[in-house]
């Protein structure tokens, strides 16, 4: 499953720290970035994700740690400052010259060129994001997907190592957005270029990342495909942060997970009844069936019409709310009674302490416990 | 980064410090005389002529300036786009011009007592008053329109919408939105009183600025002097400390987003008064000086008197002195706004305290009365290099002391507008930092410098104290060549280089009022 062959980091941060104010915004961070390579960081704002960007880009000095790009140490021994280190930067707004032509601003990273390199090279990318067209103009006279297209070849156009972008699509309309996402997929993998880019919408991780990496409170949570970063959350703050995530108190027995909302038959890798046999069942909305009955646990509270389907709020007689994910025939309303049963067509993710727990002596599939020190893909809350 | 921004912002702080640093040790090694002379009954008496002179021209001035603003901004006046540069016109004109030209006009012997036998000798408080409000109306009337401009109609409509009248609104919403304008329209002409003495020395109003030119001039006094200057600076310190306690932590922005201009007050019957006090204040500060002014250019160049033709014989010419003013400025705003970059950049780029002390030191600077400065540069001069006395470095170090504060000023708008991301793509571009503020933040803070530069070549032109006080041997400038005549009562010889003291003031003042115009660059 893990990918151990013939990779080479393009970029590596090993125990990187750093502080603002003696509180540290990036903690003991640890992160590879393959050639070729297209890295989500996620994260919640303030979580420190647009501080490793900056680090890596040589905009901040680590406190602690080391950096590496294309094999040599840029920071926390040698110091490479930014102009030398050979990555290009799309920042959120753009950060586009206003005082200089599309073409000038791509062009602006070529002083290394000769003259008669450089209109060449400038065309070539201006082709590649597609705006040719556009090399006289000035960036007030551009939209948003234009300027946000310039800023990538502005930032290609040097050859650089890797590409940092900084919630690069967060200035664009909703309907331009998904569009501008797929292009810049597309650019950065015809040109082979390996890239870091920092996001807040997991739906975007998810569609951009060859892997995302989920940061939270400046530590990695989990670094991961995306699909195994939904399927199999390593932590339940990774867990919580994608999609709609319920989670429901459930004691280990020898039968399986008791919970409220009935038995679910699964094992984990837990000595059962031993006392500390609490652990947090994850339930996401098509995990949960409902069946109309008159003496059910659940009443219905709400009812959210969300286009092809309904999401029913149901309440448990511990007060405790779940989601249920029905289709959008459903003619269920608030104040219905309802049999609530757990129905997962797989092995549900449980935690404790926050730590997802294993289950027993399982395939692949399941969340591997823990961290293995040096293992490229696994992390120490 | 830091440390080549820290060495000549460091540099920038000496220059501005040390003649004031050298003023106060003088006043404190000769203790026993500063004493004596600060609890002087006369100094006392100068302390409240000086504090009395500034309130009433200060509150005279902010009212006119901010009447005006409002009558333009807010009503339905005819030709307000016109009205608002020419009532800003005035600031070509030095004050101690405008005193000149009045003095001529209402002595006694003068062109009206000539005329139809009038004299009213501008003489004292009143006329001193007059004149400085006159000539300073101009900082309360941009400072009120612009504050005026950034109130937003929809405060004024949720107000209509509570009930409220025009003339509450005014009160209750307008007028408190537009206060911190108000109160720096009063700070201006404060200082100004505080630090004239060519005006008050023409009108006969004894102030601690006319003191400090007698002792430096007729009776060289220096520890009297310094006792005086140090007054003085304990004064601005006063005016400094009230003004930052008045305007409090009171930031008026309205967001520019959802600006709208506001809805005109209408005059109808009001309207003809109204236009006859714009046009008075016009005609008072501007239009009777210059055709004044050009009528005894003329008589004198036509048919001079004996004593008018013995003076001009011995002075030099007023053209040589318009072509050492025009190089004075134009060496001295490059060098102080140059200067002003870094100092600036280490500001807004990494605050901390060495930006702030030299930010503050540049605003005690521009507080203080130039003769003050004057007086803090010979004392340094003589004792640390007597040989730089009366040269043009000295004489653009004080400029610096006094006008690096709008250097600063210019530059650091500039800069606010620039964002530090562009900074941070040229250098992932792979520029060094240098070369990236070549090729990125210099072009774009051009129309800031240039804005910044005319204000400092408006001030050195028009400056009186240091052209007068520092002059090398033979550089008679246009402020000195003015005031040499007026002192010597010989006014037709003054007309001249007052006209083309005004013309070359005119240039950088329509730079300045278009840049204000455009993106809101401070004048004052």
């Amino acid at each position: 499953m893990t990918v151990q062959t013939s990779r080479r980091p393009v970029v590596v941060l090993r125990g990187v720290v750093r502080r603002f104010d003696g509180t540290p915004a990036v903690d003991h961070l640890s992160l590879e970035v393959d050639e070729g390579e297209i890295l989500a960081l996620l994260g919640p704002s303030g979580s420190g994700k647009t501080t490793v960007l900056r680090l890596v880009a040589g905009f901040e000095r680590p406190d602690a740690g080391q950096i590496w790009i294309a094999g040599r140490q840029v920071a926390g021994g040698e110091w490479i400052p930014p102009e030398a280190r050979g990555v290009g930067m799309v920042f959120q707004d753009y950060a586009l010259f206003p005082h200089l032509t599309v073409a000038e601003n791509v062009a602006f990273g070529l002083h290394c060129l000769l003259q008669m390199e450089r209109a060449p090279r400038t065309e070539e990318v201006l082709r590649l994001v597609g705006m040719e067209a556009f090399a006289a103009r000035y960036p007030h006279e551009l939209s948003g997907g234009q300027q946000q297209r310039v800023a990538l070849a502005r930032a290609l156009a040097p050859r650089p190592f890797a590409v940092l972008l900084d919630e690069p699509f967060s200035n664009l309309d909703a309907d331009l957005r998904g569009q501008v996402r797929q292009d810049v997929r597309a650019i950065l993998k015809a040109t082979r270029t390996s890239a870091i880019f920092v996001t807040h919408d997991q739906e975007e991780a998810l569609l951009l990342g060859d892997r995302v990496a989920v940061i939270n409170r400046g530590r990695l949570e989990q670094v991961d495909t995306p699909e195994r970063i939904f399927h199999a959350p390593m932590t339940r703050f990774v867990a919580a942060f994608f999609g709609r995530a319920d989670f429901l108190p459930a004691r280990v027995s020898r039968r399986g997970l008791e919970t409220e909302a009935g038995l679910v038959a699964q094992r984990l890798a837990l000595q059962e009844d031993s006392g500390d046999g609490d652990v947090e069942l994850l339930v996401r909305p098509d995990d949960v069936a409902i069946a109309p009955a008159s003496d059910g646990q659940g009443l219905i509270l709400d009812r959210l019409f969300v286009g092809p389907e309904i999401i029913y709020r149901v309440q448990l007689p511990s007060g405790r709310v779940v989601h249920s994910r029905q289709p959008h025939t459903a003619t269920l309303g608030p104040g219905d009674r309802v049999a609530v049963r757990i129905a997962p067509g797989h092995p549900l993710a449980c935690f404790r302490d926050g730590l997802a727990v294993p289950a027993e002596a399982d395939g692949a599939d399941a969340p591997r416990p823990l961290p293995v020190e040096g293992g490229a893909q696994t992390v120490v809350p | 980064m830091p440390w080549a921004l820290l060495a000549p912002s460091a540099a920038v702080a000496a220059v501005i410090a040390g003649p004031m640093v050298f003023l106060l040790g003088r006043a404190l090694l000769d203790g026993r005389e500063t004493l004596l002379t600060l609890s002087d009954s006369q100094t006392m008496t100068l302390l409240a002529s000086t504090l009395v002179l500034a309130a009433v021209s200060s509150v005279g001035s902010a009212a006119t300036g901010a009447g005006l603003a409002f009558l333009v901004e807010r009503t339905d006046l005819p030709w307000r786009a016109a009205w608002r540069i020419v009532l800003a016109l005035p600031l070509a004109i030095p004050p101690y011009i405008g005193a000149i030209v009045y003095l001529h006009l209402l002595s006694r012997g003068g062109v009206l007592d000539r005329l139809i036998g009038l004299a009213l000798p501008p003489h004292g408080l009143a006329g001193s008053a007059f004149v400085i409000a006159l000539y300073t109306y101009p900082y309360s009337f941009l400072l009120t329109s612009a504050a005026l401009r950034r109130v937003s109609r929809s405060l004024d409509e949720v107000a209509r919408g509570s009930g409220l009248s025009s003339g509450r609104i005014l009160w209750t919403v307008t007028l408190p939105l537009i206060r911190p304008a108000i109160g720096a329209g009063l700070f201006f002409p404060a200082l100004y009183a505080l630090a004239d003495f060519g005006t008050v020395v023409l009108l006969r109003y004894d102030t601690l600025a006319t003191e400090l030119y007698y002792l430096l001039t007729a009776f060289y006094r220096r520890s009297a002097a310094a006792a005086l200057g140090t007054a003085a600076i304990l004064l601005v310190l006063a005016f400094l400390w009230l003004e930052a306690r008045l305007r409090g932590r009171a930031r008026y922005h309205q967001s520019d987003a959802s600006w709208k201009p506001p809805e005109a007050v209408r005059l109808g019957r009001y309207r003809l008064p109204a236009l006859a006090a714009v046009a008075a204040a016009v005609v008072l500060a501007l239009v009777l000086p210059v055709i004044l002014l050009a009528g005894w250019a003329y008589a004198g160049a036509v048919r001079p008197s004996g004593a008018e033709r013995l003076w001009a014989a011995s002075a030099s010419s007023p053209w040589k002195a318009a072509g050492e003013s025009l190089l004075l400025g134009v060496l001295a705003s490059t060098v102080i706004v140059g200067l002003a970059v870094p100092p600036a950049y280490l500001r807004v780029r990494s605050p901390g305290w060495p930006a702030w002390a030299i930010w503050a030191l540049g605003q005690a600077g521009y507080a203080l009365p130039g003769i003050v400065i004057v007086l803090g540069v010979a004392f340094l001069t003589n004792t640390v290099a007597p040989w730089l006395y009366g040269t043009l470095p000295v004489m653009i170090g004080a400029f610096m002391v006094r006008y690096i504060s709008q250097g600063l000023r210019a530059v650091e708008t500039g800069l606010l507008q620039i964002p530090q991301r562009l900074g941070e793509a040229a250098r992932g571009l792979g520029e060094r930092p240098v070369r990236a503020f070549l090729r990125v933040d210099l072009p774009l803070l051009r129309p800031s410098v240039i804005a910044g530069w005319a204000l400092v070549f408006l001030n050195v032109l028009k400056d009186l104290p240091v052209n007068l006080l520092l002059r090398p041997a033979g550089f008679d400038t246009l402020p000195v060549r003015t005031w040499l005549s007026a002192t010597d009562g010989i006014y037709t010889q003054a007309a001249l280089p007052s006209l083309l003291l005004i013309a070359c003031a005119a240039l950088p003042l329509a730079i300045l009022l278009r840049a204000e115009r455009a993106r809101g660059v401070a004048v004052a």
